[in-house]
């Protein structure tokens, strides 16, 4: 029933003698959300450069519909249907909002090769779905962060792709604004587009994905349902630290 | 960013053209020359504008492009072709030189783009100053126009114009296409910009060539009318820092700011020759450094501000610049 779109297999990425991701397979079925936690330094967004090209891997395959795209150039990967947003925001900061927009609609999709004025509609179309119709006469360098956010979503979703990497949406953002992205990110979903998230923020991961890969010193260490893998010893381990599992477990047994 | 040109753009397009056709039944020989001379160098501002102005790749190779145009005509004039065809074989020899160059060098940003391209000028120096080919360091003759001098300053003048309107239409029309998007999303954020789906490479590369088939023509042109060349001359980097400079005078990324700031830094520079011969390179520095700290975006800029917050805020502007500069 469930149609693989997306699958790493022994993906490997060394930087000199320190291996920031070390042999992770994955999947990422059509439709569902897929997360990925793990603690700082941990290769999430190591794996994301990787499967985007902007980080090509060492080792290991790469697949998109079936397709090896792991030699493939970035550019290339996008207009194959894979976009991504950056935990540090990468807007063209001297153009206005929609011309950002524009960007993606204009470059990402080969399925239809659009001009100018097509692409400038999509780019409104885009907008009106973030919420940002309002500034998309303003420069891209004057947005607020939480703005800037769905700025890069806007961009992204122009290209038109069948999966869209989010790497760290939520970071730097407040509450009420880490809501807001959290309800575009299933409205994103509904409209068939799969989704691979990268978060740290547990709650955020839970709420989020269907299921969920957690990475540790670049290793895959547990993969399933949100609720089976927060509960995971290991995951708790590498998240808390061996000191504090010892703890609980005292405290367990005493109680 | 780019619109495409209103009816009355155009229109203002097509007068300014007419009246460049029409100039020279109305002036002497002497006017038209410096006209010939506001074209030439409109014509390496517009095209460094490609590279530098839209993609944001400080070329210094326009001065490269400029000779090897001039070099093409003069040894294939000697060997017996036409003039117009020579103009042709420079074009593509400037493109294929760029092309060539462009995929090892356009792999450099920055400061070490800028020096590999000042390189390649000097190399191109270097190598005419030394074949037998180009005559050396001696120069090369070429043949001498035949008719009047009303006949042949006319004739070269329309040459120039020519080149100019064939580089001004081609940015136009780059700059209203994907293809100038592209362009200026790599000068924005070349990262951002392979991330949506620009082939980052192949686009510099075309930038880079399309900045060289002009000049290439331009110094076709400049060559014939000297009827001498020598390599210190056409090859000269004065070329390329006039050309970026009047880009910025008038507006980097815009198809009108290099005409605007060709004929503004030629008018200045003619009108500073007079008045202060000897000092003349010097007031042209103090205002090579005044427009990149009050304009750096050029006057082009300046003016669409100043028409939508009115005279009174000129000061604020200037201001604002400068800030921009620093940070």
């Amino acid at each position: 029933m469930s149609e693989t779109l997306l699958e790493g297999r022994g993906v490997t990425k060394r930087f000199g003698g320190l291996t920031a991701v070390s042999a992770v397979d994955f999947t990422v079925q059509k439709g569902e959300i897929l997360g990925v936690i793990g603690p700082n330094g941990a290769g999430k967004t190591t794996l994301l450069n990787c499967i985007t090209g902007l980080d090509p891997a060492n080792e290991g395959e790469i697949l998109f519909r079936g397709d090896r795209i792991e030699t493939m150039k970035p550019h290339a990967i996008t207009r194959k249907g894979v976009a991504r947003t950056f935990q540090i925001v990468q807007p063209f900061a001297g153009l206005a909002v929609r011309e950002n927009v524009v960007m993606g609609a204009l470059f990402g999709s080969q399925k239809s090769k659009k001009e100018v004025k097509r692409a400038q509609e999509l780019a409104d179309e885009m907008l009106a779905f973030v919420g940002l119709s309002d500034k998309s006469a303003q420069l891209a360098s004057q947005l607020t962060l939480a703005e800037r956010k769905r700025l890069e979503f806007a961009k992204s979703l122009a290209t038109e792709p069948e999966v869209l990497l989010l790497d760290e949406v939520n970071a730097g953002l407040n509450t009420m604004e880490i809501e807001n992205a959290i309800s575009l990110i299933h409205k994103v979903r509904e409209q068939g587009v799969t989704i691979l998230v990268i978060e740290h923020l547990m709650k955020v991961i839970t709420d989020l994905s269907d299921r969920v890969i957690v990475l540790h010193h670049g290793e895959k260490i547990a993969e399933g349902l949100p609720r089976e893998v927060t509960s995971d010893e290991q995951v708790i381990k590498a998240y808390l630290g061996e000191k504090y599992v010892a703890m609980m477990k005292k405290l367990d047994e005493e109680s | 960013m780019f619109r495409p040109w209103s009816h009355i753009q155009w229109f203002g397009m097509g007068v300014g053209l007419l009246a460049l056709i029409l100039l020279p039944s109305f002036v002497e020989n002497d006017e038209i020359r410096k006209w010939m001379d506001i074209l030439m160098v409109a014509i390496l501002a517009t095209s460094w504008n490609f590279i530098g102005g839209l993609t944001g790749y400080p070329s210094f190779a326009p001065a490269a492009f400029f000779g090897l145009g001039a070099y093409t005509t003069a040894i294939l004039m000697n060997a017996g072709f036409n003039f117009f065809i020579t103009l042709g074989i420079g074009a593509c020899l400037g493109a294929l030189v760029a092309l060539a160059l462009g995929v090892p060098i356009l792999r450099l940003r920055g400061h070490y783009f800028a020096i590999a391209t000042f390189g390649v000028a000097e190399f191109f120096r270097e190598l005419a100053d030394n074949l037998r080919i180009t005559g050396g360091g001696d120069g090369i003759n070429l043949p001498q126009i035949t008719g009047g001098p009303d006949y042949f300053t006319r004739f070269f003048y329309f040459s120039m114009l020519g080149v100019a309107v064939l580089a001004v239409l081609t940015q136009y029309f780059v700059t209203r296409h994907r293809l100038g998007y592209g362009l200026v999303a790599i000068r924005e954020n070349e990262d951002a910009a392979a991330m949506t789906g620009v082939d980052t490479t192949k686009y510099k590369i075309i930038a880079f060539v399309l900045s060289s088939i002009f000049p290439a023509m331009g110094g076709g042109v400049y060559a014939y009318r000297a009827a001498f060349l020598e390599p210190i001359d056409v090859f000269d980097v004065l070329f390329s820092i006039k050309a970026i400079v009047m880009s910025m005078l008038g507006g980097v990324g815009t198809v009108m700011g290099p005409l605007v700031g060709a004929l503004m830094m030629e008018y200045l520079s003619d009108y500073l020759w007079g008045a202060f011969t000897e000092f003349h390179s010097a007031f042209l520095g103090i205002i090579i450094v005044l427009v990149v700290l009050f304009l750096p975006r050029g006057l082009m800029a300046v003016s669409q501000e100043v028409k939508s917050r009115g005279w009174g805020s000129l000061g604020v502007i200037l201001k604002s610049n400068i800030q921009r500069f620093k940070v």
